[in-house]
């Protein structure tokens, strides 16, 4: 196992987050996801606290950043799209609340008027797209190699969680080989790997089963949103 | 990341099951990844391997650089054949491994060179193709037992007939909010508990998924019956 330096950040930060590319990517979607796992506040105050990073160092493993790379430009046009698309519906409606009103006896001066300014949709996709890239200018890249990769492979070659049958998987399992080398090195339950990817990393809501022994062996804490990655950090 | 980012993005919306169905209408079967396992000493794992890889013919190959041998670091050592992409099917890398804790060797996974998932169909082909043209005759030549299983499983029957019936019942409005849809939902849940079946959760939300729902919602309802009897159980013990 590849050890980290003594006064490598990775071991004399307070706390450690590693983050999957997906949680990053939730960043940028959160105007338009309806299922939260990542919401604007607890971002925010997640980098606060990473301001200082000796209390708490948010760190991604080099495979998963560029996964991340690969995937933002389209996330930002997804979100952009979708935002365009309710912009549609807003108008829509309110062209037919006004025949409404109209034909109901209110008069063109009383109609209440829905004034979005034309360029909403892309200021605000900008602006969670910022957020994005505030969290990866936080983020510590972490290099892996066979120490890592080796186990990794073992998962796949197991159908190990996250591994699954029929499937690749060597980022999740690359990505949780790297989490549980680091939280090794350091003391148990100050380490955290934030994924929301459910379907590979849990089964009905808790941690896989397969995943429970390896967690807890290595001292690390599951973090399926920010929110939760926020308690994580302001935990005593 | 899982590759159906995008998908679960999408997916969140309720299925829609309501439409009430007769009994045949449901989904008794399912269809799961076939296991290919060979009832011989896990010791004979390079020697099985190489007779292998002397029947291998197009568009199959040994893919020694995927091997792996340290079980000092604590993995399991692999042999891997690798099926080259044709018109018929896609790449894909499969796993001979030893199983120590059952003494035999089985093919634990099959996944694919390009693309992400393989799906069940698939998988089941390439180990069909597998087993037949190479693992099965290497095997028959060593009398040794080669068992594939089946590509179905009777989900329905493995339920049995009670907690079946109540489950379909369920299913028709699980997540309604007239106070019976619900009381459907837990009748079932109470019927698991009181034949104490063990019911598989994967597969009880692929059956949801068949029966319409998405696979988010599915996921949400094997979340909500798994937490149910846990707190059952631990009620019983506090």
């Amino acid at each position: 196992m590849a050890a980290l330096a003594p006064d490598d950040p990775l071991l004399t930060a307070a706390r450690v987050v590693v983050l999957d590319a997906c949680s990053t990517l939730d960043v940028i979607r959160i105007p338009v996801r309806s299922e939260w796992s990542a919401d604007a506040e607890s971002v925010q105050q997640v980098l606060a606290i990473a301001g200082d990073a000796s209390a708490l160092l948010l760190s991604i493993p080099e495979a998963i950043e560029a996964e991340y790379q690969k995937h933002s430009q389209g996330t930002v046009e997804g979100v952009l799209n979708e935002l365009r698309k309710h912009h549609n519906t807003v108008t829509i409606e309110a062209r037919f609340m006004k025949d409404l009103l109209r034909r109901c006896g209110v008069t063109a001066d009383e109609l209440p008027t829905i004034d979005l300014p034309s360029d909403w949709a892309e200021t605000l996709a900008a602006q969670f797209a910022n957020l994005g890239a505030d969290v990866r200018t936080k983020l510590t890249l972490v290099p892996h190699d066979e120490d890592d990769v080796t186990p990794a492979y073992s998962r796949i070659a197991k159908s190990r969680a996250p591994a699954v049958q029929g499937a690749v998987g060597m980022n999740d399992s690359t990505l949780c080989e790297v989490a549980l080398r680091i939280a090794r090195q350091r003391p148990p339950g100050t380490t955290g790997l934030l994924t929301s990817n459910d379907k590979d990393f849990r089964q009905s809501g808790s941690l896989h089963p397969q995943l429970v022994a390896d967690y807890d062996a290595g001292g690390l804490v599951d973090l399926p949103t920010w929110r939760d990655a926020l308690m994580f950090a302001r935990a005593e | 990341m899982s590759d159906d980012y995008e998908d679960d993005l999408e997916d969140e919306e309720f299925g829609d099951p309501t439409r009430v169905r007769q009994s045949s209408d449901h989904h008794h079967l399912l269809n799961v990844f076939r296991d290919l396992t060979l009832l011989t000493d896990t010791g004979r794992l390079d020697e099985i391997a190489g007779a292998i890889t002397k029947r291998l013919a197009d568009p199959w190959r040994r893919a020694t650089e995927h091997d792996e041998s340290d079980v000092n670091r604590g993995m399991v050592d692999w042999r891997v054949f690798e099926r080259l992409a044709d018109s018929e099917r896609p790449g894909a890398l499969l796993f001979l491994v030893p199983n120590r804790t059952e003494g035999n060797l089985y093919v634990s996974n099959i996944v694919p060179t390009e693309g992400h998932s393989l799906g069940v169909e698939n998988y089941n082909e390439i180990l069909v193709e597998f087993t037949d043209r190479f693992a099965r005759p290497v095997a028959d030549d060593r009398a040794i037992r080669c068992e594939l299983t089946s590509d179905w499983v009777d989900f329905a029957g493995d339920l049995g007939e009670t907690a079946f019936q109540a489950l379909v019942a369920a299913a028709i409005f699980p997540t309604g909010t007239h106070p019976s849809d619900r009381e459907r939902w837990m009748k079932f849940i109470l019927i698991a508990r009181q034949e104490a079946l063990d019911v598989d959760l994967v597969l009880l939300a692929r059956w949801l998924e068949a029966e319409g729902f998405t696979p988010r919602r599915a996921s949400n309802l094997v979340e909500e019956y798994d937490f149910a009897l846990k707190l059952l159980d631990f009620y019983d013990r506090f």
